[in-house]
């Protein structure tokens, strides 16, 4: 964690873009699968894959593997613990950007 | 990382019934209707039953492709009752509208207007504003539509209503393959943006 001054923090878990693109579109639905966050995110599918295991570990995401007209679908969610982080890592950057504006004279 | 744009393509991904070429066969389901409907009793059942099974194909394949190109997503619970009042409304809009004009102008309307299909237009972009924003492509298909809905160009011994149905078709049409290229250039954005592809650890 990188620690600012006046309790500033940036959660460098979410901070790496792939991830933070992956909860960001989370955050804007209530589940989507594989192929949805590698068609809006960009991210390869190997990169995709591991992004997603190291947020389940830090329990951030839920994934559920299931079968779709026969077909396996990778189901993603954003836990509370997940939905929380995201939000309070874009305040967290707000604040970061309001206060690097330089006063009005 | 530009927050806002990659929220609002994830919010705005419509659900499966507006996802555009949908719109094709919904159009060729139109076109089947007014072709059978084009005098007082339906005829010709089997181009209806040939059409329909055609639109059914072509359900089926549009699916196949959204789901293996662009893959699924479940909208929040506030975007679907959204959706919900968007497609109830919209139809009060056109039902109100089209009986609206038939009261005011007879049954059907004394005058050589199409209110079914003006009605319709109406109704659509209703379902647009409350739903993915009406674009420009909406406003220029869909109020051409209501203008030639209006203007006396529409017979009075022909049976309108069946005779709208193919404007109506070709407006479904075009719009839904209007709202598929935005839908496709939305998503390009989100990938054209600096996103390192990388897998550092954190």
């Amino acid at each position: 964690m990188t620690k600012h001054k006046n309790e500033l923090i940036v959660d460098r878990l979410i901070h790496e873009p792939g991830r933070l693109s992956i909860m960001t579109v989370l955050s804007s639905v209530e589940s989507a699968d594989f192929v949805f966050l590698e068609r809006l995110t960009g991210v390869t599918k190997g990169n995709l894959s591991s992004h997603l295991t190291k947020l389940e570990a830090a329990g951030l995401i839920k994934i559920e593997k299931r079968f779709v007209l026969k077909k396996p679908n990778t189901n993603v969610e954003l836990t509370p613990l997940g939905r929380k982080r995201i939000a309070n890592y874009w305040d967290q950057l707000e604040k970061l950007k309001n206060r690097s504006v330089p006063p009005s004279e | 990382m530009e927050r806002k744009q990659i929220e609002a393509v994830a919010l705005n991904y419509p659900p499966q019934y507006v996802q555009g070429l949908y719109a094709i066969p919904i159009g060729i389901g139109w076109f089947m209707t007014g072709l059978t409907n084009l005098i007082s009793q339906p005829t010709a059942s089997w181009i209806l039953v040939g059409g329909l099974l055609l639109c059914l194909g072509a359900w089926l394949g549009i699916t196949r492709y959204y789901q293996n190109n662009f893959g699924r997503a479940t909208p929040t619970k506030s975007r679907r009752i959204r959706y919900g009042l968007a497609i109830f409304t919209s139809f009060v809009v056109f039902i109100g509208a089209d009986q609206l004009t038939r009261i005011m102008f007879g049954r059907p309307p004394d005058r050589p207007m199409s209110s079914y299909a003006a009605s319709w237009s109406l109704g659509m972009l209703v379902f647009f504003g409350m739903t993915i924003g009406v674009k420009m492509h909406h406003i220029v298909i869909w109020g051409s539509l209501f203008v030639i809905g209006v203007l006396p160009i529409w017979g009075l011994n022909a049976n309108r209503d069946a005779i709208a149905a193919f404007p109506i078709g070709v407006a479904i049409i075009l719009s839904g393959l209007m709202d598929h290229r935005l839908l496709v250039r939305a998503s390009n954005v989100t990938r054209n943006l600096t996103l390192e592809n990388n897998n550092d650890e954190a």
